[in-house]
């Protein structure tokens, strides 16, 4: 994956990459793959903005 | 004026200058006579510009017999870490690739505070580029922990943590991508804002992950915060994501009574595999916040560990990014932890990085919901009180990323979902370390924070001690 990158990594770095890693992904496992069709990142500003909404009412 | 100027609260400090009661070469004699004698033990400062500080003083203080004050902080000296860049200044990201990268723009942070009034004693230390939470730097060296020299700051603002603490500098910038300002205000005993994203522009500031990366500062009080943030918020055209709203006063807010407002503990995750003494630290500040009129209910918080996991995945992804071109052509300019990290990235399938985007506003929204009717939340900042340089030092060893993932466990699912937290000193171990916790607030309400952890601070006097220079 990192050749693909464009930046090479030797087979200890690739292990200890998946050594890190391993980890993020498994505490992602449950959400990856669940994810709406019509779920686009933006949607973080949309709900931010209902925040700075009720902030400036206040 | 018989109390040594650099023990004076910022707030305090520029009031003495506005009045006359203090010049602003008194002021700034005062900390550099401080840089001068905790230096050598703390390595907090990157550079340290004493002539020119000096001159800028004298400059403050003629302008100001003449009748011409620049703003609110006319005349405060400040030093900030060294990741923002201000036009002709060298600016190292605490890095040997920018060892001799000189600025071309000011960030618009720096410049606000600027144009209130500040002038510059230096640059501060901190982790190479950001990304690193402990306070080793490769090539710089640790920065040490004034409260205990052979203990960590925390990182990745950890000159800015360790001057404030020692009484050098009245207020640094930091930032926080996963945990930045929060880590060092926890470990060495002083006020940080980890700012919600949007609130505070990022034009001009090294960047290390532009879904995550926030501006925010670290001081000795909360109402400190709030004056610097009131003149550090709002809109810039030169970066689009700062928002325009009109602003809070959060210096008026830092004055108002908790009484009747309401603050959650989390049930779990931010409650397991503590340490005794932060455990107990915590349960101290909850019966303060009692004690002041709060109320104080539980609250179930959504899982955390896969906020954390997105967020890790979000940051390697993007720092990667930013980093790809020096990662070929000077990886051996690194160091070796930081390099570790940055191809961490290279390994994210863009499916997941995209995962991880596309379910941030899902998970803001399930956060809001389960803290409904609650002012803030009270958690701590790390399970921990400052581990040892020695301890701690474990550069691209198969136990860096445990080690990391450790100490940043209760700060990275706030910079996922992109809130604000106020650190605050909380208390000190049998040890004499610093304990600090974090009041998450909801999007862009660092005015309740700033209230609730400015009234902890009426209440208490933790963040009035300062450590000693053996």
């Amino acid at each position: 994956m990192a050749e693909v990158a464009g930046v090479p990594v030797s087979a200890e770095v690739a292990a200890r990459i998946a050594d890190s890693l391993g980890p993020a992904f498994e505490g992602f496992a449950a959400v990856a793959g669940t994810l709406p069709f019509d779920l686009e990142p933006a949607t973080f500003a949309v709900v931010q903005g209902v925040d700075r909404t009720n902030e400036a009412a206040k | 004026m018989s109390i040594e100027p650099a023990s004076l609260s910022l707030t305090s400090v520029a009031q003495a200058i506005a009045r006359k009661r203090l010049s602003s070469r008194e002021a700034t004699q005062s900390c550099l006579d401080r840089i001068g004698r905790w230096q050598p033990r703390l390595n907090a400062f990157m550079a340290i510009e004493a002539e020119a500080a000096l001159a800028a003083a004298d400059a403050c203080d003629a302008a100001l017999a003449s009748g011409h004050r620049r703003g609110a902080l006319h005349g405060v000296p400040l030093a900030h870490k060294d990741m923002y860049y201000e036009t002709g200044k060298v600016v190292t990201c605490g890095s040997k690739i920018r060892r001799d990268f000189i600025a071309t723009v000011t960030s618009t942070a720096l410049r606000r505070l600027q144009d209130a009034g500040t002038i510059r004693l230096g640059s501060l230390q901190m982790a190479e580029f950001a990304y690193g939470p402990t306070g080793h730097n490769a090539h710089y060296g640790p920065v040490h922990n004034p409260w205990a020299f052979d203990h960590i700051t925390g990182g990745s603002s950890s000159g800015s943590g360790a001057a404030v603490a020692a009484r050098l500098t009245f207020a640094a910038l930091g930032s926080d991508t996963g945990g930045s300002v929060r880590l060092p205000a926890h470990f060495c005993g002083v006020t940080g804002l980890k700012t919600t994203v949007g609130r505070i522009s990022r034009a001009g500031a090294m960047p290390l992950s532009q879904s995550l990366d926030t501006v925010g500062p670290l001081a000795r009080s909360a109402e400190d915060c709030a004056l610097l943030l009131g003149l550090m918020a709002g809109g810039d055209p030169a970066d689009p994501t700062a928002v325009a709203d009109r602003l809070p006063d959060y210096s008026a807010a830092a004055q108002a009574s908790i009484k009747g407002l309401t603050i959650g503990v989390p049930a779990s995750f931010y409650v397991d595999d503590l340490d005794p003494e932060v455990a107990r630290v915590l349960d101290e500040a909850i019966a303060i916040f009692r004690s002041e009129g709060a109320q104080v209910v539980q609250v179930d918080l959504p899982d955390q560990r896969q906020l954390s996991a997105a967020c890790q995945l979000v940051l390697a992804v993007e720092a990667a990014a930013f980093h790809k071109r020096w990662m070929i052509e000077r990886p051996q300019d690194y160091g070796p932890q930081v390099l570790m990290r940055l191809q961490n990235g290279l390994a994210v399938p863009a499916i997941s990085y995209l995962e991880a985007m596309r379910w941030r506003g899902p998970a803001l929204a399930a956060h809001r919901a389960a803290v409904s009717g609650i002012d803030a939340v009270i958690a701590p900042v790390a399970p921990v009180a400052a581990p040892t340089i020695a301890e701690s030092d474990v550069g691209n060893s198969p136990d860096a990323e445990a080690v990391i993932q450790r100490l940043t466990r209760f700060t990275r699912p706030i910079n996922y979902l992109g809130l604000p937290s106020l650190a605050i000193p909380s208390g000190f171990t049998r040890r004499g370390l610093p304990v600090g916790m974090q009041l998450i607030g909801g999007s862009f309400d660092e005015a309740m924070l700033l209230r609730i952890g400015a009234a902890f601070q009426r209440a208490t006097d933790f963040h009035n001690r300062a450590p000693e220079c053996a």
